[in-house]
């Protein structure tokens, strides 16, 4: 069967930027930005950048890349391959293809939302609603089909079913006449829109002339004024700078002057918002040629998701919500995280300024735009699995993953928050992290980092410094032991055991636990199977 | 905003769009003389 390729270079990199480009960036960077030291933010947001963001997107890149020249488009062939075909390994690329199943299972479901909401937005169904409390009654009314504005969950469903339609469609129609296509049209559409969102934003000027501190500059203050206490611990600064204590002593404070909190928080938005460790791009990169750089294309779509981060999501949200609603209101929203933000305080800010039915649709399109860039690369590896590992033909893999996921998906549709709660703990805290360490360390320490080295230059645009091959062999998979580290610590064990979870909600979240068990049990059993009846077989074909 | 804030905009700003137009510059123009909207090398 012939193996399908990118049409052109700008295609990969748009295609790459979109599957990064998503809720995230719009959403959830402003929220723990301005929660985590505004500014002072951006000094642990750049290094995690530069530690550990850019070198797995190098490290992703090159996997796929090279796994795409033995013919695999995910994870466990690739990490089969690269391992010199170590029996076991292959199972740990599971991940690569269960991670975006289980995103893929909420994600769409959510983007539905965004449908919805543009057309809402459109029509002006929720400009009824002008306090907090009206317009989350009205999202509660979407999501449960009881209330004033819906009277049956069908409007949901609908706007789900055109969702997942949309999503099949894309992906049916291959990477390059679907993925590449539908990217080099909606990504320019993208930033088209933010661009105008944020012109808009930067033209409101001060509305309420009876707070005249609520203005734009302020809005962008509330995102970038350093607070320095996010990131030093005071008394610990004091005790490095009076000198007092004993050798020991101020090691211990010099130690202590950097939180964590503001780290670990960095390390996971960059996580988050560039989809490395989600197995993604290394499916988007094995449809590369071995000549195709990877170096270049990798840095260049971390800094297009970067510019649509920081200067266009930092630009939106939440100066708009603080030129309405003051400082204190806009706190509240940013601690509510992504849903507040997006779904309450938007279209509360929308409905107060000129022409807001179209500026609501088009914030709600924007997001819609960015979620179905991102759902269709977490499509992708499940289909390329069964293409590549069963021989099955691009419709039959694509049926067999719309029905499979399609099914899973009413499990997020009517089991609510509780069950996208669980879903998204898992495959997000979990399975982004031990990914990526699984890896950087395949990558650096059983491939070989002269190798490793060798293989993200070849056919490489760029020379990168020499200080990554340090960086992507010991820095990185420290930076993301740590993290899992800290996660395991931090929250596992509350969560394993349910700690101040609502009691009702302890049956739907032990039911979504035993379905993850059983889709990783029969992804483990297909990867089984398939090199079972391999086994003898020289069916790799070197390129 | 405080001028520190303006600071750290204007320097976060500069550093992300001085790094997106030199990969963009690459990509467009100076990768290894491959234009970017056509197919690759062995197409």
């Amino acid at each position: 069967m012939m193996r399908e390729r990118w049409g052109s270079k700008l295609g990969v990199i748009l295609a790459v930027a979109g599957s990064a480009i998503g809720l995230g960036n719009f959403l959830r960077f402003p929220g723990v930005a301005a929660a985590n030291g505004g500014g002072a933010f951006l000094i642990p947001y750049f290094v995690a950048l530069l530690l550990l963001g850019v070198p797995l997107m190098w490290v992703e890149w090159t996997i796929g890349r090279f796994g795409g020249g033995f013919g695999h488009s995910t994870a466990p062939g690739a990490f089969h391959t690269m391992a010199n075909k170590n029996r076991f390994v292959k199972y740990f690329g599971v991940i690569g293809i269960f991670g975006p199943i289980v995103i893929y299972i909420y994600y769409v479901y959510i983007e539905s939302w965004l449908l919805g909401y543009s057309v809402f937005a459109a029509t002006g169904m929720y400009s009824d609603c002008t306090t907090k409390e009206a317009v989350k009654g009205f999202l509660d009314n979407y999501l449960g089909g009881e209330g004033t504005h819906f009277q049956s969950l069908w409007p949901a469903y609908g706007f789900f079913l055109a969702t997942f339609l949309a999503n099949t469609a894309v992906v049916y129609f291959g990477v390059r006449a679907g993925i590449e296509r539908v990217c080099k049209i909606a990504m320019p559409a993208l930033l088209i829109l933010a661009a105008v969102l944020v012109v808009r934003v930067f033209t409101l000027g001060t509305p309420d002339a009876a707070h005249p501190e609520n203005n734009v500059s302020n809005g962008m203050g509330f995102l970038w004024n350093p607070d320095w206490s996010a990131l030093i611990d005071a008394d610990a600064w004091q005790r490095v700078r009076s000198g007092t204590g004993g050798t020991w002593a101020r090691l211990n404070d010099c130690l202590h002057l950097l939180k964590s909190d503001i780290w670990l928080a960095a390390a996971g938005q960059i996580f988050f918002t560039l989809s490395v460790g989600i197995g993604a791009i290394l499916t988007y990169a094995s449809y590369l040629r071995k000549e195709d750089d990877v170096a270049l294309a990798g840095l260049t779509s971390a800094s297009a998701n970067t510019f649509a981060e920081v200067v266009l999501g930092g630009s939106i949200v939440i100066p708009a919500a603080f030129v309405f609603f003051g400082g204190a209101a806009t706190r509240e929203f940013a601690r509510g995280g992504t849903f507040e933000l997006g779904f309450l305080a938007m279209p509360m800010v929308l409905q107060r300024v000129a022409f807001g039915n179209v500026f609501g649709f088009l914030w709600f399109f924007l997001l819609f735009i960015a979620g179905i860039t991102s759902s269709i690369s977490l499509a992708q590896p499940a289909i390329a699995f069964l293409e590549d590992e069963f021989n099955l033909t691009k419709r039959e893999a694509v049926a067999i993953f719309a029905i499979s996921t399609f099914i899973l998906c009413h499990a997020s549709v009517f089991g609510g928050s509780a069950v996208i709660g669980e879903l998204d703990f898992w495959a997000v805290n979990f399975c982004l992290v031990s990914f990526a360490l699984l890896e950087a360390i395949l990558f650096a320490w059983v491939f070989g980092m002269q190798r490793a080295w060798t293989e993200l230059h070849s056919g490489s645009d760029i020379t990168i410094p020499g200080v990554y091959r340090f960086v992507i062999k010991y820095v990185t998979p420290l930076f993301l032991l740590a993290i899992l580290g800290t996660w395991a610590y931090q929250e596992l064990g509350k969560t394993l055991l349910m700690e101040g979870a609502d009691p009702a909600s302890r049956s739907a979240r032990i039911l979504t636990r035993i379905l993850l068990l059983m889709l990783l049990a029969i992804l483990c059993f297909l990867v089984w199977a398939v090199w079972k009846r391999r086994k003898g077989e020289s069916t790799e074909v070197a390129p | 905003m405080t001028w520190q804030g303006w600071i750290f905009l204007l320097a976060g700003w500069s550093v992300i769009v001085a790094m997106l137009s030199f990969c963009l510059y690459r990509t467009l123009r100076g990768g290894a003389g491959k234009p970017a909207d056509t197919p690759p090398r062995d197409a």
